[in-house]
């Protein structure tokens, strides 16, 4: 049996900043290898900037290939795992969500946006040559900032207007790849997926969302037919399965434990809806993740 | 329509005074020195301009004249009245007509620093039909809270060179919002109002009510713009015996009501705090 999958929550020794930006090379020093190259669960966000280097990194039990230019933004509760290269030149931001919460309109960050938005965009995308300067430009200021000795009451709000920025640019330049349709459509897209996220475990029925959405069944499915080509209870089912995925990988809990927490009246039932979506069953996949 | 925010370089003295000229449209400006010798005078007051040093010219003032050498060069940013109130909150050392044009001489890396986001701001700029416009906002904040942090007694000069009027000023800082009469202030500094109108209006031709009211009002902006309070609740903190004389004293300066303004200016904008 596969022994528990850490949590890995945001500790700073540094203050009470819930923010923090180091180098790869660095992290990697620290003698975390053996933990950081088992998948963990993340309570805090993660921006990977690759500045220069080639390897893999695996985001949700995906695993995606990175060269000079990566970015990957990684949301909370997203399960990671790093391999393990000590010649990669990268930074790596860390935030909880309180920093977002206390600081900025989450969901201006959060809802609208194609940054840490895993259930329509891929975490990875990729930035050309100028835009990789104008992103680490502002990393290493960053970096400068929060490393730098000076302490004063400067600081906090420097480092906040800094990532800001990062993160701005960093959605203008995936919208420059990805093109965002703000409409009527991703409001109420949104809408449905928040839900999604919050309720799968209770209902999986796509007639009770849209009773919640006060929006019929037709149009839900056009929705989401229009935007992610696949049906709504398709979507449902995907979220559904990440969640459980996450779930298994998490935690050490027999498949019954997480069959009733998941919400199905016999673990049966979720080995067989497991195995349909994703062509393996619960305990393979557990198992693949050693 | 003009530009919210204006970025423009100088390299020599005429542009530099042409820059400089609309203060019609523009409210305040921030020069940054990159190579200069001389003197310029704002408001009746004289201070060196060098290289590496920056200006700050908040609204009400006047230059009354430039006297540099012709080869002066830098950066010259001029904002608008709703850039500057939403910058107001960074920035009260550097915008506040009363705390006065501010001259500080700073070091080469972190003027450079500050040059080197100057130039991002500037590309930033170029880019027709913004939508991220709030990056050129961050990075003015960004600009400020450096040059905020690095303004020091040692290397600024004020336009406060009397001593009764920085305890004035001092005074309204801490009390502005309790006491909104200058008998109070007067009584407290031992001297009579016609005194204290007298060296006000001498040093910096501006009336000590005006003084307090540009206080109030800044944090007023301060909180319309960046506090969940309604303007009930503002007007109650800021000691105003009633939220109809807040409307009318907000309206008197600003020619907009708060709750306008409030509209106008809060979109999204909590990000700036």
């Amino acid at each position: 049996m596969k022994e528990e999958i850490i949590d890995i929550e945001f500790n700073n020794q540094k203050k009470d900043y819930s923010f923090e930006i180091m180098s790869l090379q660095n992290l990697f020093q620290r003698n975390l290898n053996q933990l950081l190259s088992e998948p963990h669960r993340l309570g805090f966000y993660i921006i990977l900037i690759i500045e220069n280097g080639k390897g893999t990194h695996t985001i949700d039990f995906n695993e995606y290939e990175y060269s000079n230019g990566t970015v990957f933004t990684i949301g909370k509760n997203q399960v990671q795992k790093y391999t393990i290269n000590e010649n990669l030149k990268a930074y790596q931001i860390l935030f909880t969500q309180d920093f977002i919460i206390k600081y900025y309109d989450e969901k201006q960050v959060f809802n609208s946006q194609l940054i840490f938005n895993d259930a329509i965009y891929s975490p990875k995308f990729q930035l050309t040559e100028s835009q990789i300067t104008e992103i680490i430009d502002i990393a290493q200021n960053l970096d400068f900032e929060y490393h730098d000795t000076l302490d004063d009451e400067y600081k906090s709000p420097i480092i906040r207007s800094g990532l800001h920025v990062l993160l701005m640019k960093l959605e203008r330049f995936k919208q420059q790849q990805v093109p965002l349709k703000m409409d009527a459509n991703y409001t109420d897209f949104f809408r449905f997926k928040n839900l999604v996220d919050e309720k799968c475990f209770k209902t999986r029925n796509v007639s009770d969302y849209c009773n919640e959405l006060n929006i019929n069944q037709k149009r839900l499915n056009l929705l989401t037919k229009s935007i992610l080509n696949k049906t709504a209870k398709e979507f449902i089912d995907d979220r559904t399965v990440l969640e459980i995925k996450r779930l298994l990988s998490n935690t050490n809990s027999p498949i019954k434990e997480i069959a009733y927490k998941a919400g199905f009246d016999e673990p049966t039932n979720l080995v067989k809806y497991f195995k349909n979506i994703t062509k393996q069953s619960p305990t393979d996949f557990r198992a693949s993740l050693k | 329509m003009t530009e919210k925010i204006k970025l423009n370089s100088f390299s020599n003295k005429s542009d530099l005074e042409n820059l400089t000229r609309d203060t019609k449209n523009y409210f305040a400006y921030l020069l940054f020195f990159e190579k200069a010798n001389g003197v310029i005078k704002i408001n009746n007051t004289n201070a060196e301009v060098e290289t590496y040093s920056i200006s700050s010219l908040p609204i009400l003032s006047t230059i009354d004249y430039i006297q540099v050498e012709n080869n002066v060069s830098g950066w010259c940013i001029a904002f608008d009245k709703d850039a500057r109130d939403l910058l107001l909150i960074h920035s009260f050392k550097l915008f506040c007509p009363f705390t006065g044009i501010v001259h500080v001489k700073l070091d080469k890396t972190i003027f450079e620093k500050l040059i080197s986001y100057l130039k991002d701001m500037k590309l930033e700029l170029e880019i027709k039909q913004n939508e991220y416009f709030e990056i050129i906002y961050l990075q003015n904040a960004l600009i400020i809270k450096h040059l905020s942090r690095n303004i020091s007694n040692s290397n600024s000069t004020s336009q406060l060179k009397d001593n009764t009027l920085k305890r004035f000023a001092d005074l309204v800082n801490n009390e502005f919002k309790n006491h909104h009469d200058i008998d109070y202030y007067a009584n407290k500094l031992a001297i009579t109002t016609k005194t204290l109108d007298r060296i006000a209006k001498q040093q910096i031709n501006i009336s000590p009510k005006q003084i307090i009211q540009y206080r109030i009002n800044a944090e007023a902006i301060r909180l319309l713009i960046h506090s969940q309070q309604n303007i009930k609740e503002i007007a109650y903190e800021l000691n105003f015996s009633s939220p109809d004389y807040f409307n009318f004293f907000f309206k008197k300066i600003n020619h907009i009501c708060p709750s306008a303004y409030k509209n106008k200016m809060s979109e999204n904008l909590r990000f700036l705090s």
